[in-house]
């Protein structure tokens, strides 16, 4: 697929520990064009992080390799850039948001000037007045006054934190944001005030955005495109309609929808997921929900099913073959 | 919190805030305010040449008067000028001993705890041999290969000094480089000498600035003892240390010539302590209120 702005391509990456090797994520394809934004969803430790952070090629030091496959940003195959070029990429072409705003902003420097410093890395040409007319206008577009940029981080709450956050990833207007989580950490109510105000933003800068979270509710007020993700690869991706309609789903999916609380029938229990995800060390070699999944058949535990793809929807379970 | 920290725009503003509850820690730093004052202008008023180093065996060991305020030594020198200037030798040798072993101790520390590995290995591995001589015995043997004088025994301190910050500073640089903002700051771009310099190490200030008064308390104490032991400065010069050195025979008959050096080396070290401890305190986010 050419014109996309992030293409990801047969992607294979593995964590090498002293005990064993960790094979976070196995196979992966992931295409995100530009203005469109791709909710990735999936339990605790399917490998949605481990994308975002081989996107930045941040994967943890002598620990996180890709073993396979290549990642086109913007046209540039990622894999392959050296360290320095890809600091100019990272901030500025691609930028991340991470899950807890109290923790991911520097204590001991003021807000203001941590936006400053992304603007300094990447905005050379400017002078000192013109980044500082664009911290103020970059505090005003997320809502903050920029009166108080000269404050320190924890003189600020929780929701005004990520809004700084947020400040921060947007300041040089990266064609692609990746938002790990950006809400788990808040509150209900700011939840929602974040959320309105990413989308705003979004729509704005037209920045592309993959939204990465649990919270099937986030994605489909979000997103334009769904993605699920199952140890380490991608079981189902589609529209909202198809992943929210009515039409056939792949069991692990169905299972995510059927877990959530119904708010109008009369339930006294939740319905989780039986099991645990395969352990990443040791993977089947067939399908990876063979285990959990209700609709298994005999060819299930020994092959893997294939991607099968029908329109803008595409599942990878042989009940879809043919 | 109280008001000031909240609206204050520096960190420092409270931290001197927490700091000016203890009295203790305030006489500490008037203590040491005084000497640097005293030392510092002593130039101005009292003839370095003629009252702390010519001989003057007319005027030798005279009891504390009017016009001597210590006394005078065996050589008829006044005591109190040696005093007064002996403490620039000791705050000066400390405070550059300080300012190099931080600087040193920094980088390496930074190095080891932020790429650790083999390199970060092989440093504190080098860090661990300075650590485990004592002291006060690799300055004496630096001094004895280098000779006397103030530069030698600026390095022979500085060397014994460096491990100590080195493992504060790897110790930090551990704690702060996994936290989410050193990851953020990546995620946006930074290089990792920027992320070490702007991002890790102003988080460890702190308890930099606690070891650094500590440790120039104790290296006054080694500079008193290298030169009671004849190691330090040459003996003309007026050091606590060699003036206690020299009293030792005249103190039956001449006890304020052991007592005014003694009490200034006593002085300058609680200073250093009583202030050390005081920033230990205002700086411990557990202990805010």
């Amino acid at each position: 697929m050419t014109g996309e702005l992030l293409d990801i391509r047969g992607l294979h990456v593995v964590y090498r520990t002293l005990e064993s090797d960790v094979y976070a994520i196995n196979g992966l394809d992931l295409s995100v064009s530009e203005g469109e934004t791709l909710g990735l969803v999936g339990e605790t430790g399917a490998g949605k992080t481990t994308t975002a952070l081989s996107i930045l090629k941040l994967l943890p030091d002598r620990v996180g390799f890709i073993t396979k496959g290549e990642i086109t940003l913007d046209g540039v195959e990622l894999t392959k850039v050296s360290e320095a070029d890809m600091q100019m990429i990272r901030g500025n072409t691609v930028s991340m948001i991470f899950q807890d705003p109290m923790s991911s902003l520097n204590p001991v420097i003021p807000v203001g000037k941590q936006v400053e410093e992304v603007l300094t890395l990447h905005r050379r040409e400017l002078s000192k007045r013109e980044i500082d007319e664009q911290v103020d206008s970059i505090f005003g577009m997320v809502g903050l006054p920029p009166s108080r940029k000269h404050e320190y981080p924890h003189q600020f709450s929780g929701g005004m934190k990520q809004r700084i956050v947020i400040a921060i990833a947007l300041s040089c207007q990266p064609k692609l944001l990746l938002a790990d989580e950006p809400t788990t950490a808040l509150d209900v109510t700011i939840q929602a005030q974040v959320l309105d105000m990413m989308r705003d933003l979004k729509e704005k800068l037209r920045t592309s955005m993959i939204l990465i979270t649990h919270d099937l509710g986030v994605v489909a007020e979000l997103c334009d495109r769904v993605a699920i993700m199952y140890a380490g690869e991608i079981i189902e991706m589609g529209s909202i309609d198809d992943l929210y309609g009515t039409g056939d789903k792949h069991p692990y999916t169905e299972g995510l929808f059927g877990s959530l609380p119904s708010l109008t029938g009369d339930e006294r229990r939740l319905h989780p997921i039986d099991g645990l995800m395969p352990d990443p060390t040791s993977l089947p070699q067939g399908c990876k929900f063979y285990e959990r999944c209700p609709k298994r058949t005999g060819h299930c535990e020994a092959e893997a099913p294939a991607l099968n793809v029908s329109g803008t929807h595409s599942v990878r379970c042989r009940l879809f073959a043919g | 919190m109280s008001e000031a920290a909240v609206r204050g725009k520096s960190q420092w503003k409270s931290v001197w805030i927490r700091f000016r509850k203890s009295t203790i820690s305030l006489m500490g730093l008037s203590m040491l305010a005084a000497l640097l004052l005293i030392s510092g202008s002593a130039g101005i008023w009292i003839d370095y040449e003629s009252q702390a180093i010519q001989h003057n065996m007319k005027q030798r060991l005279q009891h504390p008067s009017a016009e001597h305020f210590f006394g005078t030594d065996q050589f008829g020198r006044d005591v109190f000028a040696r005093v007064v200037f002996g403490a620039r030798i000791s705050l000066l040798v400390g405070i550059l001993t300080i300012t190099l072993s931080l600087a040193i101790g920094s980088v390496i520390g930074s190095i080891a705890g932020y790429y650790g590995g083999r390199v970060g290995n092989l440093l504190m591995r080098m860090m661990d041999v300075l650590l485990s001589i004592p002291a006060i015995l690799m300055a004496i043997s630096i001094v004895a290969a280098l000779g006397n004088g103030m530069f030698n025994l600026i390095i022979a301190l500085t060397v014994s000094g460096v491990p100590r910050f080195a493992y504060i500073v790897r110790s930090i640089v551990l704690t702060i480089k996994n936290q989410e903002f050193v990851e953020a700051a990546k995620a946006y771009g930074s290089s990792n000498s920027r992320i070490i310099l702007r991002h890790v190490l102003p988080n460890a200030i702190g308890p930099i600035v606690v070891q650094a008064t500590t440790n120039m308390a104790n290296s006054i104490l080694l500079i008193s003892s290298l030169s009671f032991v004849g190691l330090g400065m040459p003996s003309s010069t007026p050091e606590w240390g060699s003036m206690l050195s020299d009293a030792k025979q005249y103190m039956r008959h001449n006890p304020y010539l052991i007592l005014f050096p003694g009490m200034a080396i006593v002085t300058a070290v609680m200073a250093l302590n009583l202030i050390g401890d005081g920033l230990r305190d205002a700086l411990d986010p557990k202990l805010r209120n």
